[in-house]
């Protein structure tokens, strides 16, 4: 098989000098990113904090700003998300059995369908835009089923939430484009594929976040 | 065999030979090698030197503040500068020293030493959590040199958000930016200790510091973001003037407290817990003895973590917060005094029968106990309910947390830095000159901080330049302790100095304590141990034994000998 | 990190499960359940994200330590929403509270009782 010569090509896995080996080096990277991602949690929970206090006072509001948002491509949103994050699953499948091309391709895939769940979400930016609805001073609520001060607050949380994790999916698409060359290059094999693993998790996170912003944004009123 | 049970004073005197030929001070010398370095110790000691500048214009801030309630007409300084000297005061002492002090100096110092592993498990992340650290304190002077902010620490909105027309922006950039330091350093603090141990450190055998330390880390990791969220929040309000917590616009101002003070309550543990940590190291080495109840103490730094997220509102209880929740809040407030009295108690249970010498870190150990003590039964004034409407926002609050900030923290602190100072630097200090400095201290405290007691118990409010007249007494008896206060800190920056070049060798343990940190030479090499340590007993294995029957084994022991 | 290597077909059933549930969620937008909407939506967006957790995350194949770091950031998020959503719950039931009523009139006499005297 070429996977298991490229893996005796492979250069001896790096161990950093403060590690004993590279197990230890591994869990350490391991718990140190669901520390971080425990951090990201109570990050995006402010905001999801802030989103129920309001959701809470002002149902009504709610319901009917998000009926403005485009819900077929939330949840097209959702679907993409979901198909890279399966990609993602079998990029650290491909690096634990060695398989460096495969690792490489799954890795584009994710990165890939991240940049097209960044263009859609850009698309209803784009329509968000044009009908007013970027709170502040030129922010324009003509539906008139609730006040406008409240339309505003759920257009604000809805900016701050799928901003944030559009942010982070950004980020995503940057570490993963990384590990591709990386992968490309040779640099990951049965022995040594931390860095793969860890930012798949961080991947998955980014998942999990949407898979709460998509029914508390987007399915507040029933069609 | 002889009976004297060895004591610190003894070796006191002893100058040791030169210091090993290379260690992590002298390996590297250029400035390069200092700002590049991925060194736990050396970066502890660049966290030194950063937050002792925040400390130092953050009490100049205080001075002034003292200087002005001299009088009771507000005649040194306006009313509005007086709240940004305030303002000033509270930022960079709460975020740019307190939250720092002891985690990022002693914690990055001492952690991977006590628990024999070479470095931190990430090394060049605890790096950029400094420079990150200087980015923060960078956007903070700015604001604070730009003209200053008038909000108070606490950037209650809608002052912050709509009415100052102050820096409010840069200064919460600086707060929100400290943050991600203080996240990757707990994050990095956590990893190490679960993942970094030498063979034999089983949790159990943990020095209580590393405890704390863990505890603290916990705390750093899960309540910092949320301020990141608040702080980001008001940032945005400010810009664009949306009204997330503006009632005009539909947003609810107490929403801001809630969130700010579900970090910043548990914050003040990211203030204390460390000194839980340094005290319990002290108490049991300058008494010779084992730790009393070591199992209680981990734990209580365990309990004081997890509970500290759930007492916030006791913040709010005059904001228009439900009363309910109010008494929700204040119940649990008064549970968590129980792990830390636990803590108190444990300490003089170590301290009984004791073989107790006077050291100075000692001196600092105990003043610790005495007014981490005070300060906490106050803290249960404060969280009641009802006496709380009488004391809200008045100088008891302000003495309150200063008993616990200053008497506390700060007194940690010191006694820390003296304690590890052989350690950091292979020199001691002048022994008398730091017993002295010690003595200094605890009275200038008491002296500047009990007066607002009463003050504040008379009705005196926080944040206002001018009193009537009726108070001037205890406000003269308040600055004049504050400036016997400033000698006592100025005599530890003298001597400290002094005793980098002409302190005596300290030798590899000079405390006679225990614990994997004086088993490697003073300063340590660059990478700690030579041979990894292997651990084969207890934490605080002292000739003291802690129980009774090892106590009364010890006393017929010695009474035989004596015949 | 996982004890054993997951299998491609565990990936796929995971990613079957999951967009099964999105179809779910969306269809139970079109159903009128009544308060039950908004718990149905939240039930199937916990299931979702335990099964990226557990298999995806591979959490299911780790540690407890792992476990207990995985839940630790959620039990805190629920820390903070209960508690200050007990707040907003419990206020009405004294003082008027800031979204109407006497703006806060008992507040005022609270604070201050002297206000309260004739």
């Amino acid at each position: 098989m070429p996977e298991a010569a490229t893996s005796r090509n492979a250069p001896p896995p790096a161990r950093e000098e403060q590690f004993n080996d590279l197990e230890q080096q591994t869990e350490a990277a391991h718990l140190g990113m669901w520390l971080f991602l425990s951090t990201e949690i109570l990050f995006f929970g402010g905001l999801f904090g802030a989103y129920t206090i309001y959701r809470v006072s002002y149902p009504a509001a709610f319901a009917a700003a998000s009926k403005d948002l485009l819900m077929w491509a939330g949840a097209a949103d959702t679907a993409i998300l979901l198909v890279s994050s399966f990609a993602m699953a079998m990029a650290v499948h491909a690096a634990q059995t060695d398989a460096r091309r495969a690792l490489t391709v799954f890795l584009l895939l994710a990165a890939g369908i991240g940049g097209l769940f960044l263009c859609l979400h850009g698309y209803e930016y784009y329509k968000d835009f044009a009908e007013h609805h970027i709170p502040g001073p030129s922010f324009r609520y003509e539906g008139g089923k609730a006040p406008a001060n409240q339309v505003q607050l759920f257009f604000l949380l809805y900016f701050l939430m799928t901003g944030l994790h559009s942010l982070h999916v950004t980020i995503g698409i940057v570490i993963l484009t990384v590990l591709a060359v990386q992968s490309w290059r040779g640099k990951f094999s049965r022995e040594y594929y931390n860095p793969v693993e860890i930012a798949g998790l961080y991947w998955h996170f980014v998942d999990i976040v949407w898979v709460f912003l998509f029914p508390l944004l987007y399915l507040i009123a029933r069609r | 065999m002889s009976t004297q049970i060895p004591s610190a004073s003894d070796l006191a005197e002893t100058d040791f030979g030169p210091p090993p030929a290379k260690n992590y001070l002298n390996e590297e010398t250029t400035i390069r090698s200092w700002l590049l370095t991925t060194d736990h110790k050396r970066i502890g000691l660049l966290y030194l030197f950063t937050i002792l500048i925040f400390f130092a214009i953050a009490s100049f801030a205080a001075a002034m503040m003292r200087l002005e309630l001299l009088t009771p007409a507000g005649d040194l300084v306006l009313s509005q500068t007086y709240n940004k000297l305030f303002t000033i005061h509270g930022v960079l002492m709460v975020w740019f020293f307190l939250i720092p002090s002891i985690p990022t100096v002693l914690g990055n110092f001492l952690i991977p030493l006590m628990i024999g592993a070479r470095d931190l498990a990430f090394p060049k992340l605890n790096l950029a959590s400094w420079y990150i650290f200087i980015t923060a304190g960078a956007f903070t002077l700015y604001a604070v040199f730009a003209g200053g902010v008038e909000t108070g620490w606490t950037f209650y909105t809608p002052l912050s958000t709509k009415y100052t027309n102050t820096h409010v922006f840069a200064m919460a950039m600086g707060v929100f930016i400290s943050g991600f330091s203080s996240i990757l350093t707990g994050l990095n603090f956590i990893v190490t200790i679960h993942k970094m141990r030498a063979p034999g450190m089983k949790w159990m055998r943990l020095p209580l510091f590393c405890w704390s330390l863990y505890a603290t880390s916990i705390i750093m990791v899960l309540a910092t973001p949320v301020l990141a969220v608040v702080t980001m929040l008001l940032a945005i309000e400010r810009l664009w003037g949306v009204g997330i917590f503006d009632p005009a616009l539909g947003g609810d101002p107490v929403l801001f407290q809630h969130l700010f003070w579900f970090y910043s309550h548990p914050a003040v543990y990211i203030m204390i817990l460390p000194g839980f940590g340094v005290i319990s190291e002290l108490i049991t080495c300058f008494s010779r003895k084992r730790i009393f109840g070591y199992e209680f103490i981990a734990f209580a730094s365990m309990a004081i973590a997890i509970l500290g997220f759930v007492v916030w509102g006791h913040h709010m209880f005059l904001s228009s917060q439900s009363v309910y929740s109010g008494m929700v809040f204040s119940f649990l407030s008064f549970v968590i005094a129980v792990p830390s009295a636990i803590k108190v108690f444990n300490w003089t249970a170590t301290l009984y029968k004791g073989s107790i010498t006077f050291e100075t870190p000692m001196l600092y150990a105990l003043g610790f106990i005495g007014l981490f003590t005070i300060g906490g039964m106050t803290g249960l004034f404060v969280a009641a309910l009802a006496t709380d409407v009488h004391l809200h926002d008045t100088y008891f609050v302000v003495a309150h947390f200063h008993y616990i900030m200053v008497g506390g923290m700060v007194l940690a602190f010191m006694g820390g830095l003296h304690y590890w100072w052989p350690k950091i630097t292979g020199r001691r200090y002048p022994e008398p000159l730091g017993q002295l400095a010690a003595l200094v201290t605890f009275i200038g405290f008491n002296l500047t901080f009990f007066p607002q007691f009463i003050l504040g118990y008379l009705g005196m409010p926080r944040r206002y330049h001018a009193y009537p007249p009726e108070w001037q007494v205890w406000n003269v008896l308040s600055t004049a302790g504050a400036s016997i206060l400033a000698v006592g800190y100025m005599m530890p920056l003298g001597y400290l100095i002094w005793s980098l070049k002409k302190g005596k060798r300290a030798g590899e343990n000079p405390w006679e304590a225990t614990g994997l940190e004086w088993q490697t030479t003073s300063p340590p090499p660059k990478h700690n141990f030579d041979v990894t340590p292997i651990v084969t007993e207890e934490p605080y294995a002292y000739p003291l034994a802690a129980s009774d029957e090892h106590l009364k084994a010890e006393k017929g022991r010695r009474a035989l000998e004596h015949a | 990190m996982p004890t054993e290597i997951v299998q491609p077909k565990v990936y796929l059933r995971t990613f079957a499960l999951l967009l099964l549930l999105l179809v779910l969620t969306v269809g139970a937008n079109f159903i009128n359940l009544g308060p039950f909407n908004v718990a149905a939506a939240l039930t199937i967006s916990i299931a979702k994200a335990a099964l990226i957790i557990l298999f995806f995350m591979e959490v299911r194949y780790s540690k407890p330590l792992v476990w207990l770091f995985a839940s630790a950031g959620f039990i805190w998020l629920l820390l903070l929403l209960i508690f200050t959503e007990t707040d907003y719950q419990t206020r009405g039931w004294s003082a008027q509270n800031w979204r109407g009523g006497t703006n806060g009139q008992d507040h005022v006499e609270f604070n201050n009782p002297a206000s309260a005297k004739p």
